[in-house]
């Protein structure tokens, strides 16, 4: 057991027992009791875990009377497009009531808690919208105007969404869920780490036989296919290792058409899949012993980024924190084998920041690695167009790399935005 | 609760909710006499109320003792120190015993209270009646005399306290003589005393039939600040001195029943100083604290010792073992905000994440300039914290000092 369960399991000793205080109180005296409950339940439901230990609990939290006298009393009458002003109020304790009436109608809806004012259906339909409307909860950390008027509390409707969407499904929000991917994606954001946990969890949606999307995800296949199969040499997601293997067995024209799926799919959506630093690693150790002339030599120059081995070497505790490759799929984890499980190997298997180690070399923080590398990426993108579109031939895609073979995907290396993340940054 | 009208008939003097929740629980019948702003309240809650204004004094004031004997209430049990002279004017009503009026003036005046510890032959500071800044500016010079101190030694300081407030109100130290002209004049008289070092703590004793029937001592980290019960190890080492103290109070006194509240100095070579004593509810939520250890209500054990019809085998089985019973030790902490200027409320990170932090009853600020402190104020809320290791709880206690809850 961990220090961080020791500390969940004592604030949930406390809030059961403040919770057990409520319940016995005279009603003229709830009042005074309930400050301490929803106290403890927000810091229960600030940890990551916390959530899910507090759902088994709203039924018995309902019962001591936390909602008595408010309009979370009456369930059925209570609105969706509420809960975003109750959940990004500055105050603690309207931001707790909203998150445990959802908890508590979570168990509703799963038919753990036969309410007397509302139904499981309408408690599913009721939670299906909540989500909805607040899918940017999804997607990252708090905002600067979250952080402002919340504070740390910020993070307690982000567990509480990533909680109540896991339970509740995400084949009932797919829809808008693909659409505010693309809106998001449209952005040509830096940070994508949330977005393509979202889309991992969209593939396993699609994976798993139990659910039935019946006619929603539509949009889903190029944002999934992005990710993970973006050329005919991964179309079946194979493993970083078997996809280096079959490299070795393609002509220059399979390799030129893997090339131009990858660039495909990282224009289309401003993913980079795992498989595609796998491909440039395998140009650069396989070039034909014709181009090994000077122009390679001022690549290697100017990019050692690519090139961990001969170049700087990587920082082996940077390289140990992204072998988590949990944060590429959670809530994956939960279900059967699905071909998607080759994606852990794919993200270990990845270059673990090499450019960002010879930047930057003392931060560590994600956030200002990235901040301090985005001004070169723009320029590069730049220098990425204009080098496509100079050596654009008639009938060919705008903003594909063209040229005789692998080394002009080198050429145009700068631009691509793999230097940013090397596990599929946006470009 | 259902109520045995066998039991006594008990009037609580003063509003409090945690009192009436507690006799509410209660096998007693009880009613609540508090002023008039609290009927609308008792009536919507059903709680059993006699209206009653504590603060006129006039001809007619014996009515509430001749009220509640009619409805056949057995005693009355103060809940503040206002009202403890009420309960001892009512008491000697209901039981039919004079004294206790006399015996509750002598526990309303701090004055005549050291005087009477003294007679009981309990050891005292200096302490003398102050009128006005004069008697104050002679009484500092005379204490520091006496210490042999020669001209520029820094002063001992002195205390002044008013005669009949509860605990810290009105609480000044004085060092110099220009601190003097701080005291305004509306203050006096006061009561001045002369500073004692050494270990201050205080006791809460639940007294049956002239019996201790439970005693807890309660350990104050830093005075007005914090307190934690029971008291540490080092404190509970002095149990059987203190108790011997309390003996002879309860004698001096000639308390029968009901729950004291006094303050002691324990100096370092182990003497005990009286402080004062009160005959009401501590402050600073000790009776809510001694209920997250022991497990037993305090403002019921009081009902219980006040009650005449309570027999000394109920007394025995309503309170737990001392210290052996107690599952931890908890404390809290008077919150005062440090800034000039405040905007709003936050809990510090590393007290939100201590494990012994328990809840806070904090309000966020009404008023953004914080009012300078004179004496002792008033602070603006209490932490609650819990846990197994008292020295911990005392360091952490201590440790709230330097921290800002209001920025």
């Amino acid at each position: 057991m961990t220090a961080d369960d020791d500390k969940l399991n004592g604030l949930l000793e406390k809030l059961d027992e403040a919770t057990a205080l409520l319940a016995k109180a005279r009603d003229f005296a709830k009042p005074g009791k309930l400050p301490r409950v929803l106290d403890t339940a927000r810091r229960v439901m600030l940890h990551p875990h916390g959530c899910a230990a507090m759902a088994p609990r709203a039924r018995a939290i309902e019962e001591a009377g936390v909602f008595a006298g408010s309009d979370w009393a009456s369930p059925q009458i209570l609105v969706p497009a509420l809960t975003p002003h109750s959940l990004g109020s500055a105050d603690a304790n309207t931001v707790v009531i909203e998150a445990l009436s959802e908890l508590r109608l979570l168990a509703v809806a799963h038919g753990e808690y036969r309410h007397p004012l509302i139904s499981a259906e309408q408690a599913h339909h009721y939670l299906t919208q909540v989500i909805a409307i607040n899918l940017t909860l999804l997607f990252g950390p708090a905002t600067e105007a979250e952080r402002e008027t919340q504070g740390r509390l910020a993070q307690l409707p982000r567990n509480l969404f990533q909680y109540l969407t896991e339970r509740i499904g995400y084949e009932h929000v797919i829809d808008q869920l693909i659409e505010e991917i693309w809106r998001i994606l449209e952005q040509r954001p830096i940070q994508v780490d949330a977005l393509k946990s979202m889309i991992t969890q969209i593939a396993t949606c699609q994976a798993d036989p139990n659910i039935d999307l019946g006619a929603s995800g539509q949009g889903a296949n190029r944002l999934v296919s992005a990710l993970f199969s973006p050329t005919r040499g991964c179309q079946e997601d194979p493993g970083i290792a078997a996809y280096r293997e079959r490299l070795g067995s393609m002509d220059p024209s399979a390799l030129q058409s893997e090339a131009t799926g990858f660039a495909r799919a990282m224009h289309d959506t401003g993913l980079v899949s795992p498989y595609h630093p796998v491909l440039l690693r395998f140009l650069l150790d396989h070039r034909p012993p014709a181009d090994r002339g000077p122009g390679p030599v001022r690549y290697r120059a100017r990019l050692p980024a690519l090139l961990p081995r001969s170049g700087a070497r990587p920082d082996p505790r940077l390289r140990a924190s992204t072998h988590g490759a949990g944060h590429l799929r959670p809530g994956a984890a939960a279900g059967a084998r699905h071909p998607l499980s080759a994606l852990g190997g794919a993200g270990a298997a990845a270059p673990a920041w090499p450019a960002v180690v010879r930047l930057v070399p003392g931060a560590t923080d994600t956030g200002l690695r990235r901040c301090r590398l985005a001004p070169g990426k723009t320029a590069g993108r730049r220098a990425l167009h204009a080098g496509a579109a100079a050596g654009r031939g008639p009938g060919q895609q705008p903003h594909l790399p063209v040229g005789p073979g692998p080394v002009d995907v080198g050429l145009q290396r700068p631009g691509l935005p793999a230097a940013d993340g090397g596990l599929g940054g946006a470009g | 609760m259902d109520k045995d009208p066998q039991k006594g008939y008990i009037a609580l003097l003063g509003w409090s909710l945690n009192a009436v929740e507690a006799a509410e629980n209660f096998d007693r019948r009880y009613v609540v006499v508090a002023p008039d702003w609290a009927e609308d309240y008792c009536q919507k809650h059903d709680i059993p109320y006699v209206s009653w204004n504590f603060e006129r004094l006039n001809d007619r004031s014996l009515e509430i003792a001749e009220t509640l004997k009619k409805m056949g209430v057995n005693v009355a049990v103060p809940l503040y120190e206002e009202t403890v002279e009420w309960a001892g004017a009512i008491n000697s009503v209901l039981l039919d015993n004079p004294r206790l009026y006399g015996q509750s003036l002598l526990l309303r005046d701090k004055a005549l209270m050291k005087r009477r510890a003294q007679l009981g032959g309990i050891r005292v500071g200096i302490f003398e009646e102050a009128h006005d800044k004069g008697d104050v500016i002679r009484f500092l010079k005379r204490v520091n005399q006496t210490l042999l101190k020669l001209d520029g030694d820094p002063n001992d300081p002195i205390h002044l306290k008013a005669f009949d407030k509860a605990g810290c109100l009105g609480h000044r130290v004085i060092r110099t003589p220009d601190e003097v002209d701080s005291i305004p004049d509306e203050e006096f008289p006061v009561l001045m005393e002369s500073h004692l070092d050494g270990w201050e703590f205080a006791v809460e004793a639940w007294i049956h039939d002239g019996k201790i029937a439970f005693l807890n001592i309660s350990e104050y980290v830093t005075l007005g600040y914090s307190v934690f019960v029971p008291a540490s190890p080092d404190l509970e080492a002095y149990r059987p001195q203190i108790t011997a103290q309390i003996e002879k109070l309860i004698k001096a006194f000639d308390i029968d029943f009901g729950l004291i509240h006094p303050e002691y100095f324990v100096t370092s070579d182990g003497e005990m100083y009286f402080g004062e004593v009160a005959y009401r509810p501590p402050g600073f939520k000790v009776f809510e604290l001694l209920e997250r250890v022991y497990g037993f209500n305090a403002y019921q054990a009081s009902m219980l010792v006040f009650d005449p019809k309570a027999t000394p085998e109920e007394v025995a089985t309503f309170f737990p073992r001392e210290i052996e019973d107690a599952d931890g030790y908890a404390g809290c902490f008077g919150v005062y905000p440090r800034r000039r200027v405040v905007s709003k409320l936050e809990i510090p990170e590393e007290v939100e994440d201590h494990p012994y932090f328990e809840s806070h009853e904090l309000t966020p600020p009404l008023e953004e300039t914080v009012t300078k402190r004179t004496a002792f104020g008033t602070h603006w809320g209490l932490v609650y914290f819990k846990g197994p290791d008292s020295h911990q709880l005392r360091d952490l206690l201590k440790h709230q000092e330097d921290l800002d809850y209001y920025v």
